[in-house]
């Protein structure tokens, strides 16, 4: 096969290629949790082991495709974020594998962050130790609950226990960079199941909280047992509550609350979604993945079959691609980074798209720091925390 | 083709209760006439549109002629005017039977004698027509075509002998039907030599030949190239094309008295040529007019606005061209603060309001909003002076106002004996006065009570059906205009009138209404940034108030990298979602809200 060699091979140390972040979508789970509508799979359902090694090597397909094309040769790796799925139901010298597979396509950056989803129930002390080794640096746990009702209600598969196991393992194997995820405004979950559930992540300890509000989605289990009656709609004034408390209350003991769903103690933030909220660029890998470079962004088959095949058969099953227009580029720099307590800079934005963002956006910005939902400080606009429940409102301002 | 001997025709109606299968029965003569072959036969040939045939009531009159070979072995020529089968369509109704020697009364012998059937008997026997009573319906399996009879005797008064029994859906009986119009229905009288007068019965709108009139000619002649009068309206045109009823229409070249047919006279203005007008020839004018002329007059009123605010020029439009097909709608622009431009419209009733608006959104495709529908209200003022009222928002100020009146009608309930109570318990409600109550030997009762208009024209016939399971039916007519103790009832949104909402009310009805509407406007608007009071207010006082809490979350919990183009989306349809919506005040209102609190039923 000849390739046309891109240039920077060649004038590597010449041409400075922006780096990337790299995500890695593994889409297997233990068992499909009732609100879950993202792009994963029960293991068993999906044949097995040997159909998750036929996965594996698709992905190999394609991070080596994509490493070699004209978009991504040469780009420096700043982070890389396994998740799914459940990446942890695969063996750790699996994961091993793939890291090493990419060492070998990318250049890292010496101070590369690797962080890998796990699930309570998929990982011990030993398993936690061999990713360790492998190079990974951040674990994310999904604990979501101390509650094994609330846990329940979720139809998740492990329980409190199991968690509390889980982070034990982690810390006993050496992982100085935890973090764990919780979730709040889950039908029947009271506010005193949520306090117990913050008083025991406390008490865990960990570098890094991130609390998501559920969001009922369709086609869900969920969603059909509210709409049958058989589950209580969840409660938004409630969940607001449940989101003040825990801002309060992780606030105290000293996490900085950097994104709306996102807390950590001070320099332990995830520097791979902190990319996500600044329009970096970043390479999606596998199944649903998403991509973006050079103001493009697309998005890989949803299904596995279909994503495994296309790759046998030599294609990248890419489903859908968008060119974002500047304004739209700068709304999105908006809409995301308006996410963050730093907020954005604009001068930043002009510098980066030549247009100003009260020339993309006129008057809007004006009104919304007028109204007191934007706030310019040191040439930074930002959300006050006390409007970030009602970001939304803000938000959709900054979309076309 | 020369003009028919006027013993061989006939010109009959054919009235009924609505359902009892006035347009079948129709369907089966014009096939045993073979006025339609069976290939143009569709069910009901005569509802020329699709809401008519749909909600099988027929909204306009027409006409057709057929020939019919009778046992005597001559031939007939048999004019059928179908009529319109609603209360709200009454004048239409018995122009059309002025139109005619005679009325087939078609009664469906299971559920029998209905209120309107009541009521077209009324309104025949006004018009001197020989009346020939069929029952239909004998194929069902719950017939009583004797107890029909017994109710034709009781309650209408004709003999139960002179009855026929059909079963138009099978087609038996029909050509009794047919021997009984030809040996019963006089023949029509008039003088060909005498100076010209035709009824208008109906009349069409053709865009290219303009208004096309169905006329009965009472005396004389019409023929093209003639120059014809209106005699109340006194608008002149000359006449361009005569003739008769097919399955289309066919030219004829003269048509003399005792004939039915249409007349083309390069008229453009339905309300030069006005049902019920008489045509008379303008060298040789007749001396009057035929009697019983009157100008429809609309009695229901509504604001009707298209959901968006540029579709105002194609509403225009659409109003113009409908009514040139209805004389008796009217149409005038109007502005609401809320709902921006749109146009207060004079309907009938509320089922010719409803059809206009299907037509409006099915043949023209446009999202409207109706408000509430409104009867005139008369106004005296402090200063002497008489205003019209025709929305809550022309109502003068409570302090100019010296007092209210408004329409009343004499409704006619006939329902079986057992539902009598709950009847009487709905008029009750709605303000009746008891007037009388007969009973008939087939346990059916006819309840007569006075009740204002704005109480039937909202939910009384939908509540009259539920409380009775179906059974009883109404009619009503107008009696004239009564003072009542009425009052404007605003309905507030932060503190601002809703113009769009605002009903004029009995005051004793205001809290029920009022904590009505706030409570349904609560229903339908959604959780804002900031709290929104809704209030009720007569005058200055307060007499409802429900509050919104304010929203306290709308966020998006997750937004990562294969999260962004869906989230983004999600964003957009919240931005689009709220580009529909009607601005209050600050409040958000969705074109549904409106819908939702303006709609008639609970």
């Amino acid at each position: 096969m000849s390739r046309k060699k891109p240039s920077s091979r060649c004038y590597g140390s010449q041409i400075k290629v922006s780096p990337v972040s790299l995500y890695l979508h593994l889409p297997f789970c233990l068992r499909k949790c009732a609100y879950c509508d993202f792009a994963s799979v029960a293991l068993d359902d999906a044949g097995g082991m040997p159909a998750a090694r036929r996965y594996l090597e698709a992905l190999f397909v394609e991070l080596d495709r994509r490493a070699m094309s004209e978009e991504f040769y040469g780009a420096p790796v700043r982070t890389v974020y396994l998740g799914g799925g459940t990446p942890t139901v695969l063996p750790a010298e699996w994961i091993a594998e793939l890291l090493t597979r990419l060492r070998h396509r990318f250049a890292f950056e010496p101070e590369a962050e690797i962080t890998i989803e796990a699930n309570p129930g998929t990982v011990d002390e030993e398993k936690i130790a061999a990713l360790l080794a492998a190079g990974v640096n951040r674990l994310s746990i999904g604990v979501q609950s101390f509650s094994d009702e609330v846990l329940r209600t979720l139809d998740r598969v492990h329980s409190a226990a199991d968690a509390l196991a889980a982070i034990e393992a982690a810390r006993t194997a050496g992982c100085t960079n935890l973090s764990l995820d919780l979730m709040f405004g889950i039908p029947e979950q009271s506010r005193q199941q949520w306090r117990d559930t913050l008083r025991q992540t406390l008490e865990a300890t960990s570098e890094h909280i991130s609390l998501y509000a559920l969001s009922v989605e369709p086609g869900t289990p969920m969603e059909r047992c509210i709409s049958t009656g058989d589950l209580p709609a969840p409660d938004d004034d409630l969940a607001a509550d449940m989101y003040e408390l825990a801002c309060n209350t992780l606030s105290e003991v000293g996490f900085n609350h950097y994104e709306i769903s996102n807390f950590a103690r001070p320099g332990m933030e995830c520097r791979h979604n902190r990319r996500y909220w600044a329009s970096d660029e970043y390479l999606g890998i596998g199944v649903s993945a998403h991509s973006f470079r050079g103001g493009i962004r697309w998005k890989n088959h949803v299904d596995i079959g279909v994503y495994v095949e296309g790759i046998e058969g030599g294609i990248l099953p890419v489903i859908r691609a968008e060119t974002l227009s500047v304004r739209e580029r700068i709304g999105e720099v908006l809409m995301l980074g308006l996410r963050c307590a730093e907020g954005v800079s604009e001068d930043d934005i002009s510098a980066r798209f030549g247009v100003a963002p009260r020339d993309a956006f006129p008057g809007i910005i004006e009104r919304l720091c007028e109204e007191g939902a934007l706030v310019e400080e040191s040439g930074r606009l930002r959300i006050p925390r006390s409007k970030w429940l009602l970001s939304n409102a803000i938000l959709s301002q900054f979309v076309l | 083709m020369s003009s028919p001997n006027q013993q061989q025709i006939r010109n009959f109606c054919i009235i009924a209760h609505i359902d009892h299968g006035k347009s079948t029965l129709a369907d089966r003569i014009l096939e045993m006439t073979h006025a339609v072959g069976e290939r143009q036969m569709r069910e009901q040939v005569l509802d020329q549109m699709d809401i008519e045939r749909e909600r099988g009531i027929t909204v306009k009159a027409s006409a057709i002629r057929l020939i019919y070979k009778a046992r005597d072995g001559r031939e007939y020529l048999l004019n059928l005017i179908d009529t319109p089968g609603h209360v709200d369509f009454t004048y239409e109704v018995s122009r059309s039977l002025a139109a005619a020697e005679g009325a087939l009364l078609v009664i469906d012998a299971v559920s029998g004698v209905e209120a309107q059937t009541v009521a077209n008997v009324h309104l025949a026997v006004e018009q001197d027509l020989e009346l020939i009573p069929v029952i239909n319906k004998i194929d069902l399996p719950n017939a009583s075509p004797i107890r029909a009879r017994q109710e034709l005797e009781e309650i209408i008064g004709i003999s139960g002998d002179e009855a026929i029994e059909v079963s138009a859906k099978l087609g038996q009986g029909v050509e009794d039907v047919l021997e009984a119009v030809v040996q019963r229905i006089p023949p029509p009288t008039g003088d060909t030599d005498a100076p010209l007068q035709a009824l208008i019965f109906d009349s069409h709108f053709d865009p290219h030949r303009g208004i096309v009139c169905y006329v009965r000619v009472r005396n004389g002649r019409i023929t093209p190239g003639m120059t014809i009068q209106m005699m109340s309206t006194k608008a002149r045109a000359d006449v361009q094309e005569v003739g008769v009823f097919g399955l289309g229409l066919q030219p004829v070249p003269d048509l003399t008295a005792g004939s039915v047919g249409y007349v083309i006279a390069g008229i453009k203005e339905i309300g030069q040529a006005p049902v019920g007008e008489t045509i008379t020839d303008a060298s040789r004018p007749a001396g009057k007019p035929l009697p019983g002329y009157r100008a429809a007059k609309p009695m229901v009123f509504c604001g009707i606005y298209p959901t968006e605010n540029q579709e105002f020029p194609m509403l225009r439009s659409a109003l113009e061209k409908l009514s040139l097909n209805d004389a008796a709608l009217t149409w005038e622009p109007e502005t609401s603060a809320a709902l921006g431009t749109g146009f207060r419209c004079g309907f009938l009733g509320l089922l010719h309001m409803e059809i206009f608006q299907e037509r409006l959104e099915r043949e023209y495709d446009l999202d409207l909003v109706l408000t509430a529908p409104s009867v005139v209200y008369r106004a005296h003022t402090t200063d002497g002076e008489v205003h019209e009222v025709d929305s809550p928002a022309k109502l003068p100020p409570a302090d100019r106002l010296e007092r209210i009146e408004e329409p009343f009608v004499r409704a006619t309930i006939m329902t079986p004996s057992d539902y009598v109570g709950p009847c009487m318990e709905l008029c009750q409600d709605r303000r009746g006065e008891y007037e009388k109550m007969e009973q008939s030997h087939s346990t059916r009762a006819v309840l007569t009570y006075i009740l204002p208009l704005s109480e039937i024209i909202l939910d009384f016939f939908d509540q009259l059906k539920s409380r009775t399971r179906g059974y009883a039916s109404l009619d009503y007519e107008i009696i004239g205009y009564r003072e009542s103790d009425l009052a404007k009832l605003d309905i507030m949104i932060n503190g601002d009138p809703v113009d769009a909402l605002s009903v004029i009310t009995h005051r004793s009805r205001a809290e029920y209404r009022g904590r009505q509407l706030v409570k349904r406007l609560r229903g339908a608007l959604s959780r804002q940034m900031f709290e929104i009071r809704l209030q009720a207010a007569l005058g200055s006082r307060i007499i409802a108030s429900e509050r919104i809490a304010p929203m306290r979350k709308n966020v998006t919990a997750k937004c990562y990298g294969g999260d962004i183009t869906r989230k983004r989306k999600l964003l957009e349809k919240q931005k689009e979602g709220k580009k529909r919506m009607r601005q209050i005040g600050q409040v958000d209102v969705p074109q549904e809200a409106f819908l939702t609190v303006l709609r008639i039923a609970d």
